[in-house]
Order: C-alpha cells, then structure tokens, then sequence
C-alpha cells in the first residue's frame, strides 16, 4: 500500500499537481514515513539538467558517418557498399590516369560517376592521418557540396538532390568543428577555416529563393556554430 | 511521432546512417543523462554514450519493432555498458565535473551550494542497487512514468514502485547520515 500511495504522491508533486503537504494531509497515517521520501524525490527532481557539450555531440555526430563507411563496423550490413567503396576507390585510381577521373570529379549527385567522386574521397579521408589535415578535407568536402547544390539548383526537378545534398554539406560543415584542432588563441588554421566558412555563408545566402528557407537556415545555423566552435577553440 | 520513429529505426536496420544520425539526435541527451548519473563523470559518460550508439548501430539490424519503446532497447545497451564499466573501474566523482546547462549559470553563490547538494545526491544514486539506480535515473532524471519504466525494464509496475520505494529510502538514510556526519 505504502508503494502505490507514494507512487502516486511522487507523479502528482513531478506534475505539479499537488504538494508534500496535500499529499500528507491526504494520508495522515502515513505521513511520518512519506515526509522524507518525498523530500528526497523532490531532491531528485531538482538535479542540475545535465547535457552533453555541443563538441561532444558534433562529434559523435560525425563518428556515426565514419561508421557507416567503416569495414570493422556493421561488417554484414555494410559489405556491399564497403566493397562497392573500394571498388570505386580502384576506378578511381585507374580513372586518374585518364581523362575520366577529372570527368568524375566534376559530376554532381544523381549521376553514373558521382559514387566514383564519393568513394575518392573517402580515400582521401583514409589517408589522413594529423587533424589540421582532416579539417582542411572535411572543409574542401563542404565546399563541395556547396557548389554541387548551387549546381542542382540549376536543373529541373532536382529538390529531393538538393535536400540531400544540403545535408551532407551540414555534416560536412560538422566535421570541420569536430576535426579542428583546440587551441587556447586564434592560429593561421582557425582563421583559414573561418574566412572559408564566411565565404560559405556568402554563398548560402545567394541561394535563397532556389532553396527551401528551412534548409537555408539550417545550414547557416550549422556554419554559425562550427564558427562559434572555432572561436572558442 | 511513433511512426517516425518507427520509419527512421527502419532505415537504419537497412544501413542508412542518416536514418540513424536522426535516431541519434533525438536520443543522445537522454542517453547522455542517464549514463552521466549513473557513472558520475563527464569522461566516462561521454565515452559510454559514444559506445552506446556505436554498439547500436551495430545491432541495429537485428532490432525488431515490438510493444516495448524503442528507448528501451537503447537503455538496455547502456545499462549493459554501464554494468561491464563497473566490473573494471570504481566510480569516481567530482564537484568540478559536474556540468550544468548555460541557463543554470545564474549565481555564482547559487551555483556552488547547487553543486555542492548536487554532488552529494549524485555520489549516492552511485551506491545503490543497480536496478534502483535505473528506476531513479529513468523516473526522476529521464521523466518517464511509472508504466513506462516498467515497459522499459521488462517488470510489472509494481515491481518498478517497490524500487522506486526502496531506492528513495535508502538515499533519504544516506543523505541523513552525511548531514549528521556534517
């Protein structure tokens, strides 16, 4: 009986919808035994609201990406593609040496070669190794997608490739803020990587009108965040 | 809101690791919490979290929808995790490390007795049972009802009441003990 009678006390005080004191007088014969129960449960409820930093979850953020491309994770799940990855990474390599691998590199996302310009440079990626590195590719891959974007935006019928490609220039975007490195004062690669994001930012905006406002101001978000980012580095 | 959650746990059992980025989103802080306050450092909760999802996504595949939520399936893979952390390491906890959000930042004298009656409550929810610990991060932290912990943890409700009964005794008689101490 005693469980139930401070069960329901317990979710009427978390809902606001009685006190300790309604609660007491509402069971008198209980009340010795429920008083510090209920204070404690109201300790309980009074806990800082703990949340993770934004670093922590940009960061996370970008680790799940790198899974979805990583051999060792979900090996069953992502054979096909992982092989189809590497496959491209090998045409790549024979691409480069003809006049195909710069065709590639110039295709935009819906077309026969555009898997080829991805899995190059995942390669890239792999072959990366310090962070400054990293943030400078992550970066050059959002300028990417921007372009690709402003690209798609010129043909017709293409806002689902546009979406998508808004999206992977805002992970992108991500990884430069989780990939930098921290420093206690500004340095040449913060100030490199905040021109070039000002610069994105020029270019979002030119966009308006041939992007959803949604996807506008969700990706200038995340450029103004990956600076705040950079700032406090 | 169920069915979109149902749509995006289905494309991430396909391998769509946007589909899963969004799972992560809408779950990351609640997982976050719930680990934060059962291991008690920033470290270490991070990190667990991180695994928590690493080890869904692995999994993930293999989840099939079923009555139960599917935060229950995350939890469980945390408190997994949490458990084998326990079995290698002794919880530590800190004053200085516990992080409250930027809103909470309002008095510094505040903030200090905030930390310091935080910090002793915090330290305590380590001591008790393992299934307590659950029931009083997922009620009081989480604010999931009484039914849903139940579903959550494969009990009956009244399961859920007599630990949440004993949990908030045996916190009561360790805070009572500190401050006779104090």
């Amino acid at each position: 009986m005693m469980q139930i009678i401070l069960d329901e006390c317990v979710e009427e005080i978390r809902t606001r919808r009685a006190s300790i004191g309604d609660c007491l007088a509402r069971y008198p014969e209980y009340a010795d035994e429920l008083a510090p129960l209920l204070e404690t449960a109201i300790a309980l409820e009074n806990l800082p609201d703990v949340r993770p930093s934004k670093a922590f979850k940009l960061k996370t953020r970008v680790k799940i990406a790198e899974w979805s491309a990583h051999p060792q994770a979900r090996r069953r799940a992502l054979l096909p593609r992982f092989s189809f990855a590497r496959l491209a990474a090998i045409l790549v390599v024979i691409l480069g040496l003809t006049s195909g691998g710069a065709y590639a590199a110039d295709s935009l996302p819906g077309s026969p070669l555009y898997p080829i310009k991805r899995g190059a440079e995942q390669v890239q990626l792999w072959s990366t190794a310090d962070q400054e590195s990293q943030a400078r590719v992550y970066m050059m891959f959002a300028e990417r997608r921007l372009a690709e974007t402003k690209a798609l935006t010129r043909q017709a019928d293409s806002n689902a490739l546009v979406e998508q490609t808004m999206t992977e220039y805002r992970e992108a975007v991500a990884a430069v803020g989780s990939a930098a490195p921290t420093t206690s004062k500004p340095t040449s690669l913060t100030n490199e990587l905040t021109d070039r994001l000002t610069r994105q930012q020029e270019d979002l905006k030119s966009l308006e009108k041939k992007v959803s406002d949604r996807e506008l101001e969700k990706s200038l978000n995340a450029v103004d965040k990956v600076k705040d980012i950079l700032k406090k580095n | 809101m169920v069915d979109d959650e149902r749509a995006l746990v289905t494309r991430a059992a396909r391998g769509d690791s946007q589909a899963f980025a969004g799972l992560y989103d809408r779950f990351v802080e609640k997982i976050y919490k719930y680990v934060y306050y059962r291991v008690g450092t920033v470290v270490q909760a991070e990190e667990l979290t991180s695994q928590v999802f690493l080890k869904a996504w692995e999994s993930i595949r293999g989840y099939r929808w079923t009555e139960r939520p599917f935060a229950a399936w995350l939890y469980r893979i945390a408190h997994n995790l949490v458990i084998d952390y326990f079995r290698t390491h002794r919880p530590l906890v800190s004053i200085d490390e516990l992080p409250l959000s930027d809103e909470n930042l309002v008095d510094l004298d505040d903030v200090v007795q905030q930390h310091s009656d935080a910090d002793m409550l915090r330290k305590a929810i380590t001591h008790l049972t393992d299934d307590q610990q659950q029931v009083i991060v997922l009620k009081f932290l989480e604010g999931y009802s009484t039914e849903e912990i139940a579903r959550m943890m494969g009990k009956d409700a009244g399961a859920i009441r007599a630990l949440q009964h004993r949990a908030l005794a045996a916190l009561q008689k360790m805070l009572a003990g500190r401050e006779e101490r104090v």
